[in-house]
């Protein structure tokens, strides 16, 4: 069992971090606790959680930017900004559903996990809109960086190396984000029935357009039950009478790779939660899924190779730059989750490769995460050091270079 | 001027002749500047207030050179500075005597263009503009702008993280870089990101861009490019207080309206820039924006119809908008030639605090305050949508005095920015020029945390050693 440790204030949350310094022992840290399934399981014999560190602290609408402490739920800062017309522009998934989880997500992980949708390639990632955070490094020293205005390059930028540490550098006490207001409307161009070819052709013609395309992406037939077509999908968002210039510009401009059905808001809106929250798949049928990030005119050539050889259902998002695989457990699967193979594949193709949900006896092999390059180690163990030096936070969680 | 910089190190100087040797065996002698005379053409960055003649320029063409020169000054402890253009306005390329100026000006080369996935590699010292106009013809553009982008480089866009008038729509150089080729203090050469999203490990790119050549050399960058917009469109709003024109843009960005830019200038700054561009600015306004929209003919006409009516409630004396292609290019010419055409009056400090832009009119009415007390003028000029201020504190260099109180002026200005919830520079850097003033915003544990990242990839502090943190309050650099 391990104990659980749910500060009230980053004071005590530092008390905490120096008790465990003193006595040699380690912290799991975490939020709401919904992505336990990820990662290398750990054996750890304290938690340390934001769950008692919550509430808004800042938010000026006129201004952009909205600060709350790291335990707070992310569904509470959503709904804020939803009253007040805005959002977080980068659109952050919970995957609730997916991961089958009873807890709450919260602000802190999506910094730590640099959680973002299908807008990434339009409004960048968590650590795009990310100007400030307080955090507590394993020295148990409470440490801010960024602040709360949107351009600030006073001093190195931490936040950014904070965003996707899964939190194996500090624990994160409050967050800063910017904020976009809400366009008034969105469309989505649906194109059928195109091979994983055509549709990141069309893709990458569509973003390379002036149409401000949000969010692409290309659901195959064997992605899930509710779907019998292809489906290649452009999402464009603002004033209505911009998006029917815009969307009829596009369809033209399209045309060679067939006919667009237009989705109306709700629609559309509901397109893109299911792909963001990638809804549409079992979860109890999901076994194994991958992430791979590429660059999009790879996608194809990597979306063909995963359909040779293994039982893959995919979705391909971020114009192509994103392939989520469902994997069916198999020979070829069971020992590592295809790891080994599938980060061979990216080695000539370039990109990298997470695996987000899996059986505990593959997380056990260690290989969730890419492992960095050789040459990178270097770095990522001054960073690691700088920030914990005593390697207290989430042990063995995240590979620090190939083979560990 | 009173920002210390330690005196150099004689043992290292003493050495001059066997360090030129050594340099002489990596580079071809074209590419490695000795003699005093010529060394002073690189004494200074635009910060010319202080002055510095470095041992010897280098100027590598190759990634390789680099990693070779960087582990020759590393086994004799001989500091580094690397250098884009010089155009920073913090010191940040401010030499040191007891050590080398790095340049990559000769490191100019676009290796790859991507149309497809939307990326640019390029070498460090290719400049701004030459990303752009290397992809203009194809429709695509490199969008972070700032002012100086004719001559500054992307190596030092990306070691100060800057900006430009355009990235309150398109971010600023961190959101805009793919990937970089970074040389580390002990050679090594390291590939971090590509033209993949997301870092598979820490995002050591968002480490690296903004810290000042502090910890490691960059020498290739691959950079996102982006559909051109099917056009552009300013226009000129007037406004007769501060206040107003500060209420409108929070009005503005309230209303859901992000316009490409939403630049400030007050009257002083507005009589010199329509003296030097003829840019059309009226010049009986207290206060002035230029506000661009992009679109379709009819998007921009729609767009600017709204912002004119949001603006209606604050009492606009003149609204405007571009007529012609030539218009608005004068219009911008103004705004960019900001700088320059006020240094042909005046010498100038400029400051680069950004405040919460709810604070806006409060900070206006103290910088005239604190600045009339030390007896100069100030002209304000800068990014108004998300508060990133450019007061030019106006004085006479070549008058110690006025050398000190605008010092002193600018350093209160800074201070009154960290005071109202800001920070103190949103887009030059720290530099040397606020480096002692660091601690305004940040506690020595939040240095000794930025420090640690430093002292691990450069352990003998010898890369740009005497910017951005204060000389106080540094660990001891490990001994050789
Ligand atoms: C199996 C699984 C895989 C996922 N994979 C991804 C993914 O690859 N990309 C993605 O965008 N989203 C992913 N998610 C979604 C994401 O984890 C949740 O949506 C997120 O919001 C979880 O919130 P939480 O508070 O429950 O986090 P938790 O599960 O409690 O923690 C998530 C991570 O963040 C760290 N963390 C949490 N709070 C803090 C804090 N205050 N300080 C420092 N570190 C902290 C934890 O140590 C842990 O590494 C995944 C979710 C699951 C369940
Ligand atoms: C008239 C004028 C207008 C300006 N307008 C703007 C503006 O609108 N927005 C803005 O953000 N800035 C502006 N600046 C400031 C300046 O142009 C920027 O900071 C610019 O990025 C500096 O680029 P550079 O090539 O001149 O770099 P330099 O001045 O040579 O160096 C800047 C910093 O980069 C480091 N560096 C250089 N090359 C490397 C390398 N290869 N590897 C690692 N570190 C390196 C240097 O050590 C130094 O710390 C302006 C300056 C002037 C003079």
């Amino acid at each position: 069992m391990t104990a659980l440790q749910t500060p009230k204030s980053s004071q005590e949350a530092a008390e905490i971090i120096i008790k465990a310094l003193q006595s040699g022992q380690k912290l799991a840290l975490q939020g709401g606790g919904t992505k336990e399934a990820i990662g290398t399981p750990m054996t750890v014999s304290q938690t340390l959680s934001s769950a008692n560190l919550t509430g808004i602290t800042l938010y000026e609408p006129s201004e952009l930017v909205i600060a709350a402490r790291s335990g707070t739920p992310l569904s509470e800062i959503e709904d804020i900004l939803a009253q007040h017309n805005q959002r977080l522009s980068f659109d952050p998934p919970s995957y609730q559903s997916l991961l089958a989880s009873a807890g709450i997500p919260t602000l802190g992980a999506v910094a730590a996990c640099n959680l973002s949708g299908p807008r990434r390639i339009s409004h960048g990632a968590a650590r795009d809109s990310l100007i400030g955070m307080e955090l507590i490094n394993g020295k148990g020293d409470l440490i801010k960086n960024g602040g709360r205005v949107m351009k600030n390059v006073t001093g190195y930028d931490l936040t950014k190396l904070i965003c996707g540490s899964w939190g194996t550098l500090g624990f994160l006490t409050q967050l800063c984000f910017k904020v976009q207001p809400k366009p008034e409307t969105q469309t989505t161009l649906v194109f059928y029935d195109l091979d994983d070819h055509a549709a990141v052709s069309l893709m990458t013609k569509a973003l390379a357009s002036p149409f401000e395309v949000t969010s692409a992406a290309h659901i195959s037939p064997d992605w899930s039950a509710n779907q019998k077509q292809a489906r290649t999908m452009l999402r464009i968002e603002g004033f209505e009478a911009s998006l029917n210039y815009r969307s009829a510009e596009l369809t033209a401009q399209l045309h060679p790779f067939g006919k667009a059905e237009c989705f109306n808001e709700q629609k559309s809106a509901l397109l893109w939660h299911s792909v963001k929250e990638l809804s549409d798949l079992e979860a109890q049928e999901t076994d194994l899924l991958w992430k791979i990030s590429l660059k999009p005119t790879n996608a194809p050539i990597m979306a063909a190779w995963l359909r040779n050889s293994y039982d893959a259902k995919l979705l391909l998002d971020w114009s192509g730059g994103l392939i989520w695989a469902a994997l069916a457990i198999s020979p070829n699967t069971e020992q590592d989750g295809a790891a080994k193979a599938i980060r061979h594949r990216l080695n000539e193709l370039g990109g990298h490769a997470t695996l987000i949900k899996a059986p505990k006896n593959v997380r056990q092999t260690g290989l969730s995460f890419h492992p960095p390059a050789q040459q990178m180690s270097k770095l990522i163990k001054a960073v690691k050091q700088s920030f914990d030096p005593y390697g207290i936070f989430n042990p063995d969680f995240m590979p620090q270079k190939q083979g560990e | 001027m009173s920002i210390e910089i330690p005196e150099p190190d004689q043992t290292i100087m003493q050495r001059r002749a066997e360090i030129l040797a050594g340099l002489s065996e990596i580079v071809h002698a074209d590419c490695l500047i000795t003699r005093q005379e010529e060394c002073r053409a690189y004494e200074a960055d635009a910060l010319t207030a202080y002055r510095r003649i470095p041992m010897a320029v280098v100027l590598p063409t190759t990634t390789q050179q680099v990693s070779e020169i960087v582990k020759f000054c590393q086994a004799h402890q001989v500091k580094i500075v690397p250098r884009g253009a010089g155009t920073s306005l913090a010191g940040g390329a401010l030499p040191v005597e007891d050590g080398i100026i790095l340049g990559v000006s000769r490191m100019t080369q676009i290796l790859d263009i991507d149309y497809a996935n939307r990326t640019a590699k390029v070498q460090a010292g290719v400049t701004n503009i030459n990303i752009t106009n290397a992809v203009a013809p194809d429709g695509f553009f490199y969008a972070p702008d700032p002012s100086s982008q004719l001559a500054c480089t992307i190596a030092g866009n990306i070691a100060m993280n800057s900006g430009g008038a355009h990235c309150l729509k398109y971010g600023v150089t961190t959101n805009n870089i793919l990937g970089l080729t970074l040389v580390l203090m002990d050679g090594t050469i390291v590939t971090l990101g590509g033209d993949h999203l997301d870092s598979e490990s820490y995002d050591l790119l968002g480490l690296i861009i903004g810290s000042e050549g502090q910890l490691g050399i960059v020498t290739e960058a691959t950079v996102r490019i982006l559909a051109q917009a099917e056009g552009a469109r300013p226009m000129l709003m007037g406004f007769q207080s501060p206040k107003e024109a500060g209420a409108c843009v929070a009005a503005i960005i309230g209303s859901g309206i992000i316009p490409v830019a939403i630049e400030y200038m007050d009257k002083p700054a507005i009589k010199v820039c329509e003296d030097f561009a003829h840019a059309g600015y009226p010049l009986d306004v207290e206060a002035l924006l230029i506000i661009e929209v992009e679109g379709s003919d009819q998007e921009m006409q729609d767009l600017l119809e709204r912002i004119t009516e949001i603006a209606q409630d604050y009492h606009p004396s003149l609204c405007k908008i571009s007529q012609s292609e030539a218009e608005s290019s004068r219009i911008w010419l103004g705004r960019k030639s900001a700088f320059g055409a006020m240094g042909r009056i005046s010498d100038y400090m400029c400051m680069d605090g950004t405040i919460p832009t709810g604070t806006l009119p409060h900070v206006l009415e103290r910088i005239d305050q604190i600045v009339k007390s030390h007896g100069l003028g100030v002209a304000n000029i800068f990014h108004a949508g998300d508060g990133n201020l450019h007061p030019l504190i106006l004085y006479n260099i070549n008058d110690p005095k006025e050398c000190q109180s605008a010092e002193k002026a600018g350093a209160e200005i800074l201070k009154l920015c960290v005071e109202v919830g800001g920070c103190l520079s949103g887009e030059h850097g720290v530099g040397i020029e606020k480096r002692d003033l660091m601690t305004e915003q940040f506690t020595q544990k939040d240095l000794d945390q930025q420090m640690a990242i430093k002292s691990a990839l450069d352990p003998h502090w010898l890369l740009n050693p005497v910017k951005v943190f204060p000389l106080q309050g540094r660990p001891q650099p490990q001994k050789a």
